[in-house]
């Protein structure tokens, strides 16, 4: 590698600078400027840094920017590598155990630190992930395959296709199960569209992510990776479910239907929650325990099938107080396929809003509501704006998330444009999406620790 | 104010804190300084770093596996001072901390009170190691601590040249810990007797280590007992018993002492220890005291020790280096422009042993005074008030300084009694509203509540201001009573005459304007006899 190159994340004035000095990155410098003298390695310096100053680490440990003018002075003292690779553990392949495929989608799903530079260093291959997390080994044969590396705030319906795609062909050449490692932020969308669009699942496929990166402490990476290799190697889930703590400590983890949760914390540990219901089950103390028995079953032997028919022109929008009817227009005009509204109570909005609604069944776009409540059923024949609502063809989403709702109407939107097929698919329950009733502990669910039930 | 060169971009670290100190984990520091210097003595005592860390949460209580901690001080700045090792002496030591602590509270940002300035004491010697003393929080110690340390790393340093020449190798460990208990089966030793169902007796050889172990490191404190401290702390064992100690203390009889050197085949220099806990905390105890006993073969052994208040220390964990510091990815690095290092130059005060003097020469007061005022933050106070009410530096001084103390002394709140409030009572003062008597009742008024005001205090105590028509009536009252004893003495009546009036308006009103009202009607009086 040439000096240029090694120089990461230094630009303009600095990187000259560095460059007629012919140091590198991990090269052991002496930088003379008016006012002090240090030493120590030269660290790589963010992207986001400016080009006035370079990044040393003392003899201490410590981390400092030193300022680079025209009259500083860099010598080389010592050059040693940095180490960016963690050392990998050669696993055989073990018959007894089943086979897990694990598919990355971005996000660190766990990580060395390289104390000696301070360094953050991403484990993904089966070999570094044994040795992060040693635990794996135990559980199971691992296979890993990256296909990109997104936030999942960038995710789009077309990743989830690739994702799906991806996860059958998993399945259908022997998986006994599938992790996807995925950001948190949308991480119930994609579960919710996997769940659409796999269909006779014969095995789980765990979504799972971290609240807090791998490179902290109170990191929950390494066991909700754990339990979710777990989920998917014994448990006999054969539906798509999403595995993160249950409680903010790091005592169990709950295993969630891909359809019925959601992020309901920007960062706490135990952030998903299973809404309006009850999660399927828990891992706690290595054991899977099962608390409901009305999931999708493993079965030996069955193929997937994959259902990628997609129309992602879709629209969420949140109606509030002083919403003008404007938005929905431009919807229209813009030639939006869908829109699901996350209505107020009931199942509500302003009525600026019901004109172009009505508009929008009209030119055969079908509005489909659910509520920003979360819990409950929308019950929209209750008050007379509800029943106006109705009348103008408004889909009722029965209790179906208001993401959840949005990922399906993509979906059946993809197989139908035909307002009363659309009107049945949207109200007829899938896989989970809907459910008959809300159990009287749902609610509190919410709030209390499953691990009693 | 330490001289110190100013890094020009920070970098914030993390530290990792893995025993739940810190509810996250890590601590964030980062350096923002290096090589500065304090002078003393003439000389300059180097400054190797400053940092800026959070403090983390402290432990108040253990019980068997849950520790509690208090998080008042989680997360609150620190601002780490750490000096270069050219401190010759205790003495010095001592000097340098006070010094420290007088700069940093002298740029009116750090925190006041006990425990709010720590000091971690390093200390190495020689064929020593550096020692990490946690936790000092009173300036005394220090000499008494860094002394004491010296003693036991020179005493650690003997004990390993003496197992050197008794010929002792690493190699001579051995981890083979024996069950004693049937030696102990119908033992008078209570601690054994009265051990629990499922606790048994353990027990090690420590090569060579006859008399070793009762050797004193520190004044009161065997090597024995260092090493049973450290067990302690890591297995929360009550101690251990070692073959050094004075058997019969335990009641243990010297037929099971010699069966237990039976059975570890000890020989004549050897000697043992013994623990009492189930199997495993009592196998975890003794791997630490042959670890520790194995580890006097190197001398003095990094750690960081807590300090006690009799001067000695006991063993707290093993001392980390500066590998542990990684970078913390939420803070983006921050620079430190030039000219805002130059701008904060020029606001910084002056040292606070200069000011000190010159502020003593300046308001004529002792120097003890000045440095009294400066270390309990009532300097500015102090010169706010005798700048703006020219009131006698020394009358201020003793009232917030001895006045205070004393009333705290009898009970009374004085925190009560906001600075504002002071200022008001030498406005009073100032004013002759109040004379210089009434100072210490009217604070005591104001510290008995926090509500009320300085006017308030003095209605309390009756020592409500009156206005110069008032104080006319009274005075052509009372000269209306005496006016025969005027009449008849004149002139000279005025003394007598000003005492009696006092007597009623002391504190209510300005001497001055009394004797010059009292004057006026005195001439008056005599005016019209003529």
């Amino acid at each position: 590698m040439t000096v240029k190159e090694e120089l990461q994340g230094y630009w303009g004035f600095v990187r000259k600078k560095l460059e007629t000095a012919k140091v590198r990155i991990w090269s052991e410098i002496e930088v003379i400027t008016p006012e002090a003298t240090y030493r120590g390695i030269l660290l790589p310096r963010s992207d986001m840094g400016d080009d006035k100053h370079l990044v040393l680490k003392l003899d201490t440990g410590y981390n400092i920017g030193v300022r680079v003018t025209e009259d500083t002075k860099i010598k080389e003292l010592g050059y040693k590598p940095g180490l960016y690779a963690i050392p990998e553990i050669q696993v055989e392949f073990d018959p007894k155990k089943p086979k897990v495929s694990l598919i990355g989608t971005g996000g660190t799903v766990a990580s060395r630190l390289d104390y000696r530079t301070g360094a953050v260093i991403p484990a993904f291959t089966p070999q570094e992930l044994f040795s992060a997390v040693p635990e794996l080994a135990e559980i199971c044969n691992l296979k890993t395959k990256l296909l990109f590396e997104i936030f999942s705030e960038d995710m789009t319906p077309n990743n989830w296709i690739k994702i799906a795609e991806t996860v059958a062909e998993e399945i259908n050449s022997g998986a006994d199960g599938v992790i996807i490692p995925h950001g948190t932020d949308t991480m119930h969308f994609t579960s919710s569209a996997l769940s659409f669009m796999l269909n006779d699942l014969p095995v789980p496929v765990v979504l799972v992510g971290s609240q807090r990166s791998s490179d902290r402490p109170s990191s929950d990476a390494a066991i909700n990776l754990i339990s979710a290799a777990r989920v998917a190697a014994f448990s006999d889930i054969a539906e798509v479910v999403v595995c993160m703590h249950g409680s903010s400590s790091d005592d169990y983890n709950l295993i969630h239907r891909g359809t019925r949760v959601r992020k309901m914390h920007t960062s706490r540990r135990d952030a998903f929650r299973t809404i309006a219901d009850i999660p399927i089950g828990l891992v706690k103390d290595n054991e899977i325990k099962i608390i409901r028995n009305d999931y999708r079953k493993r079965v030996k032997k069955g193929e997937v099938k994959l259902d990628t028919q997609l129309d992602p022109r879709v629209a969420l929008i949140y109606t509030y107080p002083g919403m003008d009817g404007d938005i929905i227009h431009k919807l229209i005009d813009l030639k939006y396929h869908g829109i699901v509204l996350a209505g107020t109570g009931l199942g509500h909005c302003p009525k600026t809003i019901i004109e172009p609604l009505k508009r929008a069944v009209e030119e055969d776009i079908p509005v489909a509501m659910t509520s920003q409540c979360l819990f409950g059923f929308v019950g929209m024949n209750v008050y007379e704006r509800g029943r106006d609502l109705l009348k103008i063809g408004v889909i009722p989403c029965k209790n179906m998330l208001p993401e959840t709702a949005y990922v399906k109407l993509i979906y059946v939107l993809g197989h139908t444009k035909n307002m009363k097929e659309i009107y049945e698919q949207m109200t007829t329950n899938l896989c989970g999406e809907i459910t008959d009733r809300e159990p009287y502990r749902a609610y509190q669910i919410f709030q209390v620790g499953a691990e009693n039930f | 104010m330490f001289n110190a060169k100013i890094i020009d971009e920070l970098h914030v670290l993390r530290k990792n804190y893995l025993d739940g100190s810190v509810p996250c984990g890590f601590q964030r520091t980062l350096i923002i300084g290096t090589e500065g210097y304090i002078p003393i003595n003439g000389r300059k005592v180097g400054v190797a770093t400053i940092c800026i860390e959070e403090d983390a949460a402290r432990k108040i209580r253990e019980e068997q596996s849950t520790v509690y901690y208090r998080v008042d001080r989680l997360g609150i700045p620190l601002v780490e001072v750490v000096t270069a090792p050219e401190i010759k002496n205790p003495e010095e030591l001592l000097k340098v901390a006070y010094r420290i602590g007088m700069l940093l509270r002298a740029t009116g940002k750090v925190k006041r009170g006990l425990g709010t300035i720590r000091q971690d004491l390093n200390v190495s010697i020689e064929g020593g190691e550096r020692v990490e003393i946690k936790g000092v929080q009173k300036l005394d110690w220090i000499p008494k601590l860094a002394e004491n340390e010296v003693l036991r790393q020179l005493a650690l340093i003997d004990i390993k040249n003496q197992l050197l020449n008794r010929g002792v190798k690493e190699t001579d460990f051995s981890k083979d810990f024996k069950d004693v208990s049937q030696i102990f089966a119908s033992t008078k030793c209570k601690i054994i007797k009265n051990r629990k169902a499922n606790e048994t007796v353990l027990a090690v050889k420590l090569p060579k280590f006859a008399g070793l172990l009762s050797k004193e490191i520190q004044p009161g404190k065997s090597f024995g007992k260092e090493i049973a401290e450290k067990v302690m702390i890591i297995t929360g064992l009550k101690g251990i018993i070692h073959s050094d100690e004075n058997l019969s203390k335990y009641n243990i009889s010297a037929e099971e002492n010699s069966q237990i050197r039976d059975l570890l085949a000890l020989g004549e220099m050897d000697a043992y220890a013994i623990v009492i806990g189930d199997a495993d905390t009592a196998e975890k105890a003794l791997e630490n005291v042959v670890d520790r006993a194995k580890g006097a073969l190197k001398g003095v052994m990094r750690e960081t020790r807590r300090a006690l208040e009799n001067g000695n220390s006991e063993f707290l964990r093993e001392l980390h280096g500066g590998a542990r510091l990684y970078p913390d990815t939420d803070t983006p690095p921050l620079v430190i422009e030039k000219e805002r290092v130059a701008a904060i130059s020029k606001r910084l005060p002056e040292y606070p042993w200069v000011a000190q003097k010159r502020l003593a020469e300046k308001y004529k007061i002792k120097e003890e005074f000045v440095e009294e005022l400066m270390a309990s933050g009532k300097m500015e106070l102090f010169m706010d008030i005798v700048e703006k009410y020219k009131i006698d530096p020394t009358i201020v001084v003793v009232t917030l300084l001895q006045t205070m103390k004393s009333l705290e002394r009898e009970g009374f709140r004085t925190d009560n009694i906001s600075e504002e409030k002071i200022k008001d009572v030498f406005k009073f003062l100032s004013e002759g509203k109040i004379a210089k008597e009434a100072v210490e009742n009217i604070l005591q008024e104001l510290a008995k509540s926090p509500s009320i005001s300085v006017s308030d205090a003095l209605k309390e105590l009756g020592l409500e201001t009156i206005t110069v028509e008032k104080l006319e009536k009274i005075i052509d009252e009372m000269l209306y009573e005496s006016r025969d004893f005027i009449e008849k003495s004149g002139d000279r009546a005025f003394s007598p005459m000003m005492g009696k009036v006092m007597e009623k308006v002391r504190g209510k009103i300005d001497g001055k304007v009394v004797a010059e009202v009292l004057r006026k009607k005195i001439v008056k009086i005599l005016e019209g006899k003529q």
